[in-house]
């Protein structure tokens, strides 16, 4: 047993005490001696006070648990005080104990756990001969315990990214400045995703990331090119480690390393890899929040709220690029009769083809939405009247063209509708209020037909003042 | 008498290594891990080698991996012998079944202490 200890007192009053339990002792006063003899010649034990003047207890013990040569030996720590935040360090530095100084039973009851517990190897170093110094070595695995969890820190904090492209780009953008890669890829499960970082010109990139994924699906991949990955083509095997989040696994992290890697980058790859994934978590909760809030479930179109915010996004852009916004308003014709004569399953499926057919009949830009019951609400960007008919006509014949198939049979509907073109000034709900007004005047004339909405405002309509 | 190995390319620490142990051993010199390794398989009476790292035509971690591979020669122990103090490699001697790391310049008693404690158990 080595026993460090700074008070020549104490330490002769425990050499003794521990001697006479039938230890043979080895002690020292000072901490950089010990951590040498303990390097030397690996003790079955190793007592140490937790505060000592140039090199602390807690150092002590990171270093042994550093080394090759002492990874197995147990180290007790002891201190003034029964304090659990001297408790709890002492136990992170690997400290098999912390006993309180005074307590002899207690550390006589450790030390024979302790001890109990057989190692194999003696492996032996001997530094002392040489420039290394145990306070360089010491200082050395210090540092790299505090970049590590300054790594780890830096990769958690990316869980403010609310979206899988955005938290992608952010770590990349991270990692090429620690590690010097080829290409870095992650992929993930629930939902499926890709993504790919590289250089520009490296163009065997995508293969080699799904090969080592082995990523097979057919899906768009987040793609992230530029000079913070290396241009060599060629290098080391990439590394693949997997994304655990609590016991089940996210995903899996590819890398690539390039020929100027460092040699631990394994061990620093396996470590972000842990980190990342709560910031992934956090993105895909996120995302799958987002869409609930914004997405009508059943015709998989947005919903009145999402509309709205977007209109008033459009409108301040339309204005500012001069441009004509048009907002098309379809009811379908009779949606009662359907619901009453064949259940609200059928008026279900048809709110649904509803749905894909506006997503299939419509540029991406037009954003269909649910607008509430069986009325359907679209914007039509940089569309002025004359071009919103002819959307409108080709929506309004696709929809007598649709068969939605029952259980019991086959049915065709109509829909009516209502033009309304952006006005100068006006606001989102009061085009939508003329689109309104018009596509019930498609319902007053027959159903099943385009109205165009006046230009003067509803009320004034109603008031007689304009002839509609 | 006990036969050492030591396998250096420095004809002065070899002779150092010599002087440090004394008389009570008999022994044997390479100055490059091919050499070492020949010698040392050719020759069941060595108990134990003292190994360099950094040596021309075959590297002195190279040799210990070869030695030792699949658990062969537990019998002989290594202790390296260097100017290194990289942690990955003094890992990576240990894993491959070396007794020791001991960093030059050595101190003459420590390396004796530390043989005379392997060789006699």
């Amino acid at each position: 047993v080595i026993l460090v200890d700074v008070n020549d007192e104490s330490r002769d009053v425990m050499a003794r005490r521990l001697t006479a339990q039938g230890y043979r002792i080895d002690a020292t006063a000072d901490p950089a001696a010990g951590a040498d003899m303990a390097l030397s010649s690996p003790p079955d034990l190793l007592i140490a006070d937790l505060w000592m003047p140039s090199i602390s207890g807690v150092q002590l013990c990171r270093l042994l648990r550093a080394e090759p040569a002492t990874a197995e030996v147990p180290v007790v720590l002891r201190g003034k005080h029964d304090d659990p935040r001297s408790r709890f360090w002492a136990e992170r530095a690997g400290a098999a104990a912390y006993v309180v100084k005074g307590r002899m039973a207690e550390l006589v009851r450790v030390l024979a756990r302790a001890s109990a517990s057989k190692r194999d190897s003696g492996f032996f170093m001997q530094l002392s001969g040489g420039s290394v110094d145990i306070r360089d070595r010491i200082a050395r695995h210090l540092d790299a315990a505090l970049f590590d969890s300054v790594i780890a820190a830096e990769v958690r904090a990316l869980a403010s990214c609310a979206s899988f492209e955005r938290l992608f780009d952010l770590f990349s953008q991270f990692l090429s400045q620690v590690i010097s890669y080829r290409w870095l890829a992650i992929t993930t499960t629930m939902p499926d995703q890709f993504a790919l970082h590289h250089h520009p010109h490296g163009l065997s990139a995508e293969a080699a990331a799904k090969a080592a994924l082995r990523f097979d699906k057919d899906l768009p991949i987040v793609r992230v090119a530029d000079e913070d990955a290396c241009d060599e083509q060629d290098g080391p095997e990439p590394i693949v480690c997997d994304i655990p989040f609590g016991a089940v696994s996210l995903g899996q992290l590819a890398l690539a390393p390039s020929t100027k890697s460092e040699p631990d980058t394994a061990t620093l790859v396996s470590l972000v890899a842990r980190e990342v994934a709560g910031p992934l978590r956090m993105a895909a909760l996120m995302h799958e929040l987002q869409q609930l809030a914004t997405t009508d479930s059943l015709t998989k179109l947005m919903n009145r709220r999402a509309f709205l915010e977007m209109m008033v996004v459009e409108l301040e852009r339309c204005r500012r690029y001069e441009m004509p916004l048009s907002i098309l308003l379809l009811d379908v014709d009779h949606f009662k009769a359907i619901n009453d004569g064949y259940g609200h399953a059928a008026g279900d499926k048809v709110l649904a083809e509803m749905g894909e057919l506006l997503h299939r009949q419509l540029r991406v830009t037009d954003s269909p939405a649910r607008w509430g019951g069986e009325e359907f609400v679209l914007a039509l960007k940089n569309t002025d009247g004359v071009g919103a008919i002819v959307v409108a006509e080709r929506i309004l014949a696709a929809i007598r063209a649709l068969e939605v198939e029952l259980p019991e049979k086959t049915i065709h509907f109509t829909a009516s509708m209502g033009l309304a073109t952006a006005l100068p000034g006006e606001s989102a709900n009061a085009i939508i209020d003329r689109a309104d007004h018009a596509m019930y005047a498609a319902k007053i004339g027959g159903r099943n037909r385009l109205r165009i909405a006046e230009r003067e405002t509803p009320a004034a309509v109603e008031n007689g003042t304009v002839h509609a | 008498m006990k036969k050492v190995l030591i396998v250096d390319d420095s004809p002065v620490v070899r002779q150092q290594v010599r002087q440090a142990l004394g008389e009570s051993y008999e022994f044997v010199e390479a100055s490059d891990g091919a050499e070492g390794l020949s010698k040392v398989t050719a020759d069941p009476d060595i108990a134990m080698v003292i190994l360099d790292i950094n040596m021309p035509r075959m590297s002195g971690l190279e040799m210990l991996e070869r030695f030792k591979e699949g658990g062969k020669n537990a019998g002989v122990h290594v202790v390296m012998l260097t100017g290194e103090g990289q942690h990955s490699m003094i890992e990576r001697a240990k894993k491959a079944g070396a007794k020791g790391w001991i960093v030059k310049p050595f101190k003459a008693e420590m390396l004796s202490a530390a043989v005379r404690r392997l060789v006699l158990g």
